[in-house]
């Protein structure tokens, strides 16, 4: 993993507590991944991407030019993905 | 793509709704596969968006400002869009799609909402693709 990715996960799992992120560098050095994370609960997919970008706007300042598709999901959303 | 919007459109309304949303995410499975065959030769059974986005080098080509929007819109598709829908019924789908609450707090048609839901999030992807495809081609 790299030096980025490992920031960005240590930094979600860190400030939203219970979440799991997966991040991985992709080859045009960005960061990809997921969040699952059970406070996503009643947000909108939208909200979600709002909620955990500016959090990591503020961290990360112009590094968050490296930070790419991420896509959020809940436990429960995780679990019926898997089953379906 | 064209299917999906001919069938929803059309005279028919809504009454195809199961087969507007599945149409909507094999066009991108399709179109995912097919950058995915400038990468690589073999072949790769798996219809996982997510997965087969990454091996694509899709993820690579969304502008930065545009990061947040297409997360959301493939996020959305990838996750009340799944290959083995192609089996389920109508309402073996719509339990599904319910149990994730799609469009459950939205006013309106919810067959309808669900449609241009996927359809917004198919063209979304594709478009950009297709640009990305053209230019590709002119090298």
């Amino acid at each position: 993993m790299g030096r980025l990715a490992k920031i960005v996960k240590t930094m979600i799992e860190q400030h939203f507590q219970g979440a799991t992120a997966e991040v991985e560098e992709i080859s045009s050095g960005r960061v990809v991944g997921s969040v699952i994370f059970d406070g996503f609960q009643n947000m909108e997919q939208i909200d979600r991407q709002t909620t955990v970008r500016s959090f990591l706007r503020g961290e990360l300042g112009p590094e968050i030019q490296n930070v790419g598709v991420f896509l959020m999901y809940t436990p429960r959303e995780l679990e019926l993905m898997r089953a379906s | 793509m064209t299917r999906a919007t001919e069938l929803f459109g059309g005279e028919h309304g809504t009454t195809y709704w199961f087969v507007v949303h599945y149409l909507c995410g094999l066009a991108v499975e399709c179109h995912l596969r097919a950058y995915r065959r400038r990468m690589s030769d073999q072949f790769d059974s798996r219809h996982d968006l997510n997965d087969l986005a990454k091996e694509s080098g899709f993820f690579d080509i969304v502008p930065q400002e545009q990061s947040e929007t297409f997360s959301e819109r493939f996020a959305l598709l990838n996750l009340r869009w799944r290959s083995n829908h192609r089996y389920y019924s109508e309402s073996e789908l719509a339990d599904y799609l319910n149990e994730l609450k799609a469009e459950h707090n939205k006013k309106g048609d919810t067959k309808e909402l669900r449609c241009r839901t996927v359809l917004n999030c198919a063209f979304s992807i594709i478009t950009q693709r297709e640009t990305k495809w053209d230019d590709w081609r002119k090298l």
